[in-house]
């Protein structure tokens, strides 16, 4: 009927409406409440859910092994002292790869063992996600971000890996490490201190 | 050969110099790194003791290449510069360039392409000896495109201090240009308070600078010095008014909506300057609260990504009272329009024809007939839009349509247009004559009568327009209360001109055929719309409370006709079988009304709506029932998601389905890009929906939204087009 042409005159009569709008880029990783579960592939083949590592402590650390932040942990041993650490206390590592194909830091499963095993990194697995499910899903801004997730699931620490937004390796030195700050209150039993920063790094790569 | 020999000169300088970035500043104050040209300088060739001289450094960057603000958004690091100055010289804070936003990805940044100038004052103390003072500094920052780069370089320059200053004039083109790139200084008052899930900046501004008013704004973006604040990435909703700007911000990690701190930061405005946008930053101190004021007339429910795409917000507003008007003026065709509605018309047609009988009898009659009936148009429209702003200002999650979301209203409808179809069929006649409505005009009656048609017309105007009415209250929404009144007013007079126009000029109706047996014909015509009308109704609210009550409601129906029947077959007789029939009327009218009230004693949210023919799952087109938590999850998944927000009653979304959604094409573009169909169903109350369709700025339903695979969301018609969704998912 006249139905649709009227209402098409109407619309555009009183309102003359141009919404032209864009989403954010909302994770649904929320501090203090349950971390998203996710299932990746990893550089030895094997895969990985987050749901295996129920009642155990996980970190999540997003990664590009051309990023000059990153850089900046691995050649000064940094992020290999903490995965090493990690790994003592039974915590499980992860590291993130979420660089899309053709983008820098994006690397082959081969590719990423050689890269743990040539920088002596200990990271518990090192998860491929090319097509940047995981790093949306966790709202993973920069390389490195961290993510701290206890053993009922539940994210305590959410941001920068230290409080020194710098790609030069001094600043390392005497830094105020959150991830540490957060796995030592979680192993006291206390409430994260310090449990949401602004990450700092290169923009990882979607 | 001599070429060669310069190109190699050439390779070798610029290959030492970014080994070696400081060597190259040793003459004067500039550095040159793979990427960048800096150079430090001067705004003073001399300068006194006790003054400030103002430094400059400028990072001349190479094409597709930017440094970063302050506050550098998602990723990235602020330019630094580290000084090492004679005892007692104090270093001011950076001056910032006006920021751009940069998007990498899902990703947003705040930095600047191109050459920006960062100004830092330097204050020498009052005994500074005299003579010629060696300056150092070191600045480091990250040069990105796609890639980062970490560059830094040192200068070395020696500043004469003397008795009196002298300015480096070679330098004041630069320092000018420099100042001219700084975000201004604003003294309006900005507040930021939390609404809905949303920060919302309000800056009072009437006057922006010099002739401009904030109706003239086409895009504002706010850049926080906080890096938590604000979600950089966010669109930020912007409107105007001639108070001001109010923007809608998505909150940060450290953004307390309850307790939102006072937070400083450039406001970025962009605006239709000879025929092209121009972008200028404002400083504002925005303290928590809100500013009283008008904030939105001259950008309707608009949206504006960044400050620098200069959308025209407003249809050519140049001052507020012209915008006011222009609104205005449209809701009034509006309301024209929907005298067209086939709810509206054959009611008001009928009407209308009820005057060819009279008019030349009693033509004073007849204006005041036109004019009550007008008052019963907008008293109506004010009463319904009232009611539906207090609720919503009492927090309420309704939207238009609101009325139609509860069973008994819906009943009540289809009652009252089966009653119109009825009596439009001739089973009984309203007011004492056979002849029409046009008989009681010159009876006391006729006043009583005359308002009612207006009321009658508004809320038969309802079912039909629910769409159209949605999008004005979306935009009444943002107005002030009075402008938003002062827009259903417009349409209700609307509404009320044709009528209106034909009782002040009865001559009009001479245009019609001759009256005659023709008018009988058409009236009885016109009940089959009315029946439609009713069955449509009817299956409206077996969608929202299912099929026992609709059976209770159908019944209703038979007794209603029983109660016309009764009613019409006594009218005009006298006695005993008068008497009989009025009772049986009367018993069985009150039977339907029993019936109808068993219909609201069912929970309005057993049954759910929408048609879904199950010739959607054949295309392969994923198909979910919205829920936030469920968006989000294929948001960040990268699943690029069409959101149908419809109900039952909404007609305009049935057509939509009918004609657009569920065409092979459209499905066939659904499955190749693995979009998944999300349903949202408003037929009855929720929330969740209702809280979407105001981050959009919409009060109603249909609405569609499209989330493309990378996040950013795209808004398609409400009257919907085969190639508007297929163009849409296809990314075109």
């Amino acid at each position: 009927m006249l139905t649709r042409r009227t209402l098409t005159a109407a619309g555009a009569a009183v309102l003359a409406l141009s919404l032209s709008t864009g989403s954010a880029f909302a994770a649904s990783a929320v501090v203090g409440e349950a971390a998203p579960g996710f299932v990746g592939d990893t550089s030895d083949g094997t895969g990985v859910s987050l749901a295996d590592y129920a009642g155990k402590t996980v970190v999540l650390e997003w990664t590009n092994h051309d990023c000059p932040y990153v850089k900046k942990h691995y050649d000064t041993g940094n992020m290999q002292g903490l995965q090493t650490a990690a790994a003592d206390e039974d915590v499980v590592w992860l590291s993130v790869i979420s660089s899309a194909p053709g983008k820098q830091g994006h690397v082959s499963g081969a590719k990423a063992n050689t890269l743990t095993t040539s920088r002596n990194a200990a990271p518990a697995a090192v998860v491929l996600d090319e097509s940047g499910e995981i790093g949306k899903l966790y709202g993973a801004k920069t390389t490195p971000h961290m993510y701290v997730i206890d053993g009922e699931g539940v994210l305590r620490y959410a941001g920068a890996i230290d409080d020194k937004r710098s790609t030069k390796p001094a600043t390392v030195e005497g830094a105020t490490n959150y991830v540490s700050l957060a796995l030592a209150d979680m192993a006291e039993g206390r409430d994260v201190g310090i449990a949401e920063t602004a990450p700092y790094g290169c923009s990882v790569k979607y | 050969m001599h070429y060669m020999i310069l190109r190699i000169a050439f390779v070798l300088s610029f290959v030492l110099a970014a080994l070696a970035p400081g060597l190259a500043a040793a003459a004067g104050a500039s550095a040159q790194t793979e990427r960048i040209k800096a150079e430090l300088f001067t705004e003073h060739k001399a300068v006194a003791p006790g003054e400030t001289v103002w430094f400059a450094l400028e990072l001349d960057i190479i094409d597709g290449w930017h440094t970063y603000w302050r506050n550098p958004g998602d990723s990235g690091e602020p330019v630094r510069i580290a000084w090492r100055l004679p005892e007692g010289w104090s270093v001011g804070d950076i001056l910032w360039p006006t920021p751009e936003r940069i998007d990498v990805g899902p990703l947003s940044n705040y930095g600047h392409h191109g050459a920006p100038v960062f100004l830092v004052p330097i204050t020498l103390p009052e005994d500074a000896p005299l003579g010629d003072v060696p300056v150092e500094a070191d600045a480091t920052w990250l040069v990105c495109a796609d890639i980062c780069v970490p560059e830094d370089a040192s200068f070395a320059m020696s500043l004469p201090v003397a008795a009196t200053s002298a300015v480096d004039e070679a330098r004041a083109a630069a320092f000018q240009a420099a100042r001219a790139a700084l975000p201004e200084p604003a003294a309006w008052e900005a507040r930021l308070h939390g609404e809905a899930g949303a920060i919302v900046l309000t800056v009072s501004a009437p006057t922006i600078a010099a002739g401009v008013q904030s109706g003239d704004i086409t895009g504002a973006e706010f850049f926080a010095y906080d890096e938590g604040l604000v979600e950089h990435a966010a669109p930020q909703a912007f409107r105007a008014g001639a108070d001001g700007i109010s923007l809608m911000l998505q909150p940060g990690f450290t953004a307390d909506l309850d307790a939102l701190a006072a937070s400083d930061g450039v406001l970025v405005l962009a605006r239709k300057k000879d025929g092209g946008p121009v972008r200028q930053g404002f400083i504002v101190s925005a303290s928590p609260g809100a500013v009283a004021g008008d904030f939105a007339a001259f950008a309707p429910a608009g949206s504006v990504d960044h400050a620098g795409d200069g959308v025209p917000a407003a249809p050519g507003a140049e001052t507020g009272v012209v915008a006011v008007l222009g609104f205005l003026a449209a809701a009034f065709v509006g309301g024209l329009i929907l005298n067209l509605m086939p709810c509206v018309f054959p009611v008001l047609f009928v009407k209308a024809l009820g005057f060819a009988n009279k008019a030349h009898a009693a033509p004073g009659a007849v204006r005041r007939h036109g004019l009550v009936f007008t008052a019963g148009v907008v008293l109506s429209f004010l009463l319904l839009a009232s009611v539906f702003l207090t609720l919503r200002a009492g927090g309420a999650e309704i939207g238009w349509g609101f009325q139609l979301q509860s069973p008994l209203v819906v009943t009540a409808l289809a009652y009252l247009f089966f009653l119109i179809g009825l009596n439009l069929v001739g089973v009984f006649e309203i007011g004492g004559g056979a002849a029409g409505a046009g008989q009681s005009l010159t009876e006391k009656g006729g006043d009583a009568g005359a308002f009612f048609t207006g009321v009658l017309a508004v809320i038969a105007a309802t079912p039909c327009t629910a769409p159209f009415m949605a999008a004005a209250l979306g935009f009444a929404l943002t107005q002030p209360a009075a402008l938003a009144l002062g827009v259903f007013v417009a349409l209700g007079l609307g509404l009320a001109a044709p009528f209106l126009a034909l009782s002040f000029a009865p001559g009009l109706l001479k245009l019609l055929p001759k009256p005659g047996p023709w008018m009988v014909r058409l009236r009885q015509g016109f009940a089959f719309p009315m029946f439609a009308v009713s069955v449509w109704l009817v299956w409206v609210l077996s969608r929202q409370a299912g099929p026992d009550p609709t059976a209770l409601a159908l019944a209703g129906l038979v007794a209603l006709a029983f109660a016309a029947w009764a009613f019409g077959a006594v009218q005009g007789t006298n006695g005993i079988s008068a008497l009989v029939g009025r009772g049986a009327a009367l018993l069985s009218a009150g039977l339907a009304a029993l019936l109808a009230g068993q219909v609201m004693g069912v929970p309005p949210a057993v049954a759910t709506a929408v048609v879904q023919p199950p010739k959607v799952e054949t295309y392969g087109v994923v198909q979910a029932d919205f829920s936030p938590e469920k968006l989000a999850d294929l948001k960040a998944s990268g699943t690029p998601v069409f959101i149908d927000f419809t109900a039952a009653w909404c007609v305009t979304c049935q057509v939509n389905k009918l004609t657009v959604l569920h065409k092979p094409a459209v499905l066939e573009a659904f499955a190749d890009n693995n979009v998944v169909f999300m349903t949202a169903d408003w037929t009855n109350r929720d929330p969740e929906i209702t809280a979407i369709l105001s981050e959009y700025g919409r009060a109603g339903v249909p609405f569609y939204l499209f989330y493309r695979a990378d996040g950013a969301a795209e808004i398609l018609p409400t009257v919907l087009t085969q190639s508007a969704v297929i163009a849409a998912v296809k990314g075109v």
